[in-house]
């Protein structure tokens, strides 16, 4: 399906590690595009008038790990309403609903990170903070790039695999009622294979609708909508606690963690049969050029043989 | 030899200031990556056969 976008209302870079809350209402369209490359784009999303409302990717993943064009981003029970839908979905953008968002203490505990790495919890924290949510509010992400993997028993690919996605890739995701989106660039790119071992700016921008955007609006939300037990919050039997859930800015200014990250160059003398070497993991697909392979090189070396990554848990202990 | 310039965040140098602070893969961050690397591709291309 290709459809005719309105006008960009809104547009924003969001830096590395940084993300965005920004209101999409029903009819318009949020695009989502790597501005220089591989960059996995976590995503929240809430009812823009009652943030009780928010995704569930629990939901979302009753029809597969990962989504595809046309894919409907629900929110949960019991008011269960399709909240956007993906229009575009790039071919090599692979889309995860199965990894739960990064945050410090992962790093801390699974990493040895001494500190405060960034990382998607604080991240989306200090997003949706400008609309007066608490990091309480943060919920599972649907992960844009994310090339997620599992075995046959269930098992998490420990590292996931490499990211694909490619520069210029844009997601359109058309909203189905007003919404707070928030997308977000992941925290953990610089030390996993989720971004490739470094991190990239991603570019966002909302249009307004069109004739063909209200079209499809209507007719998603006539077949997905309508049902007696979608249930909004006068029907509860007991009312959720706070009565103005409604969103809207604070003047709150984000404080994103380690922003802006601080870049160093190293400058190293390699040998003709070292640099052959690089170009072989570039041809293997280990990296976009030399820089990238022998970055992915060494940080790949130091999560395999320096990190506890996720260990099967177990009771071997002395009561 | 030809010179490589490499980016890494300053996250990532945390990480490998600590093989830096073990002492067995060299007394520079420069050195450090460089033996990190030769042990990588050696573990991956070392045992093909030309």
């Amino acid at each position: 399906m290709k459809l005719q976008y309105g006008k960009a209302g809104f547009e924003h870079v969001m830096q590395p590690v940084s993300g965005k809350a920004v209101p999409v209402k029903a009819g318009e369209t949020l695009h989502i595009t790597l501005l220089e490359g591989p960059q996995c784009v976590d995503f929240n999303c809430f009812n823009l008038h009652d943030y009780g409302e928010a995704m569930s990717v629990g939901h979302m993943r009753r029809t597969g790990f990962r989504c595809r064009p046309g894919s409907i981003v629900w929110s949960k029970p019991p008011c269960y309403r399709p909240m956007m839908v993906f229009l575009e979905l790039p071919p090599n953008c692979s889309t995860d609903l199965l990894a739960a968002r990064c945050h410090a203490t992962q790093f801390e505990k699974e990493r040895g990170y001494p500190g405060l790495h960034t990382n998607c919890q604080d991240t989306f924290s200090e997003a949706i903070g400008e609309y007066g949510l608490s990091p309480y509010e943060v919920h599972d992400s649907l992960n844009i790039w994310m090339n997620t993997g599992w075995d046959d028993a269930g098992n998490f690919i420990p590292n996931v695999r490499r990211n694909t996605g490619r520069k210029g890739d844009t997601v359109v995701l058309l909203a189905l009622m007003d919404v707070l989106a928030v997308p977000i660039v992941c925290g953990s790119g610089d030390v996993s294979n989720t971004s490739n071992y470094w991190t990239r700016p991603v570019g966002i921008a909302v249009r307004e609708a069109t004739d063909g955007t209200r079209a499809v609006t209507k007719k998603l939300l006539a077949r997905h909508t309508g049902f007696v037990n979608q249930r909004t919050p006068d029907q509860f039997h007991v009312p959720p606690r706070d009565p103005d859930r409604a969103l809207r800015p604070t003047g709150y200014k984000p404080q994103f963690v380690n922003f802006p990250l601080k870049i160093r160059e190293l400058e190293l003398e390699l040998s003709e049969e070292e640099m052959k070497g690089l170009d072989r993991l570039v041809k293997i697909g280990q990296g976009e050029d030399r820089e990238d392979a022998f970055r992915s090189a060494v940080m790949t070396w130091y999560t395999r043989n320096r990190t506890r990554q996720i260990l099967p848990e177990s009771l071997d202990i002395d009561a | 030899m030809q010179k490589l310039k490499v980016r890494f965040t300053e996250q990532q140098l945390v990480l490998l200031n600590k093989l830096l602070a073990e002492g067995t893969f060299g007394k520079t961050l420069e050195e450090v990556c460089l033996n990190v690397y030769r042990e990588y591709t050696r573990v991956l291309f070392g045992m093909e056969r030309e």
